[in-house]
């Protein structure tokens, strides 16, 4: 478009423009069918921008939000004696990521090299494609679990009402979540997905005992 | 021939000026309550995962918005009520996504800066939606030209609000507006 003008039209479209600029702009548009036609369509693209509305997403976002925050909740919990201390999710990720690694953790069943699904699972919080809970490596989890549900009960009396409370409703619903996880295993007992999804919230409950156990040490000293 | 402000007037339009029903929600959200926050989520999803389709793409909206929803409620402390609750939230919003932006790095940039948007673009159908097919233009502008776009002429944002979030100077968030718009008019007029 060569007309020197143009460039400026969405300016002065928009009130932008000085008292000299838009009096000299509008002058030359009285005599220029061109910028005239631009203008027009320009106006268009704004008012068509305008009337564009909101629309929610077509899957509910929520659950996944609930779990993601539920987790931030748990980790910033003071405990009694009004000393606050706090952990980062990656420090409890790893603690986790450890413990699922002594406890016989998680093997690979796609992987040629046996070592490479562990290292993954040491670099992110995802458990990584092609993983799945063998029998004995889920009766590791289970110890680890018992040790530290019963560390858990015999230091409760050391946190504060709310502490428990909140630590009594994540453990209900990581537990909700591994009983349904076993329910649909127990119907399609060779998905890799029920499988990682077992080990994930299995995973969340050992974060979840590692950290009321952590808040009772805190709460000792 | 006058100037239109249609712009700047959406954002008045779309944005609460005060305090609203929510404020109670927000309150115990910032204390902890859940079923609190999930109360705002339903009011402002489709707000926020809206505006994460028209910045960032339809692929990224999901993950892109439960983001936005973790960062308000773990900064929620720090929301004083200067705003309404859904200011504070959309301007949240559009940090976390120009942060995403920057993170992907320009690999995921769709469109080289210098190329036509729409030259590798069929003609609208005639009997098509047109709000939906104009959502599928923006989101194949030159990134810059898009952000500036969606933040200016869909969100109402000033030029002057616009070059602060994206660090880029007034004249400049000037110059790709019009350049989106030249863009978007080629579209209209096919």
């Amino acid at each position: 478009m060569p007309d020197q003008w143009v460039d400026r039209l969405s300016e002065y479209l928009d009130g932008e423009l000085n008292a000299d600029e838009t009096a000299r702009l509008e002058r030359h548009l009285d005599g220029c069918d061109e910028c005239r036609a631009v203008m027009d369509e320009i106006r268009a693209v704004v008012a068509t921008a305008a009337e564009l509305t909101d629309e929610d997403p077509q899957s509910d976002l929520w659950q996944g939000i609930a779990d993601r925050i539920e987790t931030a909740r748990v980790v910033e919990l003071a405990p009694a004696r009004g000393r606050v201390v706090q952990f980062s999710v990656p420090q409890l990720a790893a603690a986790a990521v450890f413990l699922i690694l002594i406890s016989g953790g998680i093997v690979s069943k796609y992987s040629a090299d046996p070592a490479s699904p562990f290292e993954a699972v040491a670099a992110g919080s995802a458990v990584p494609e092609g993983l799945f809970l063998a029998g004995n490596v889920e009766s590791g989890f289970q110890f680890a679990i018992a040790d530290m549900e019963e560390a858990l009960e015999q230091g409760r009396d050391r946190l504060d009402p709310e502490t428990v409370r909140v630590l009594e409703e994540s453990l209900k619903l990581v537990d909700g979540a591994i009983r349904e996880a076993r329910r649909a295993l127990a119907v399609d007992p060779g998905s890799a997905y029920l499988s990682r999804y077992l080990a994930r919230t299995m995973r969340r409950k050992l974060d979840v005992l590692e950290h009321g156990n952590n808040l009772i040490a805190a709460a000792s000293l | 021939m006058k100037g239109s402000a249609v712009g700047v007037l959406k954002l008045a339009d779309k944005q609460e000026t005060r305090p609203g029903s929510d404020w109670k929600d927000v309150e115990l959200a910032a204390k902890g309550d859940s079923p609190a926050f999930e109360r705002l989520y339903r009011a402002q999803v489709g707000r926020i995962h809206s505006l994460a389709r028209r910045m960032l793409s339809p692929e990224e909206a999901d993950e892109a918005t439960q983001d936005v929803f973790v960062r308000a409620w773990e900064k929620l402390g720090t929301f004083r009520g200067d705003a309404a609750f859904g200011t504070w939230l959309h301007r949240l919003a559009v940090n976390v996504f120009l942060g995403l932006r920057k993170t992907a790095g320009k690999r995921r940039e769709r469109m080289l800066e210098g190329d036509d948007p729409f030259s590798q673009m069929a003609s609208r159908p005639e009997q098509s939606d047109l709000s939906m097919d104009f959502q599928v233009a923006i989101s194949r502008l030159p990134a810059g030209a898009k952000r500036v776009f969606v933040l200016h002429d869909v969100e109402g944002y000033k030029h002057a609000e616009i070059g602060e979030m994206l660090g880029v100077s007034t004249g400049t968030s000037k110059a790709q507006l019009h350049r989106a718009r030249m863009a978007l008019r080629k579209y209209l007029e096919r």
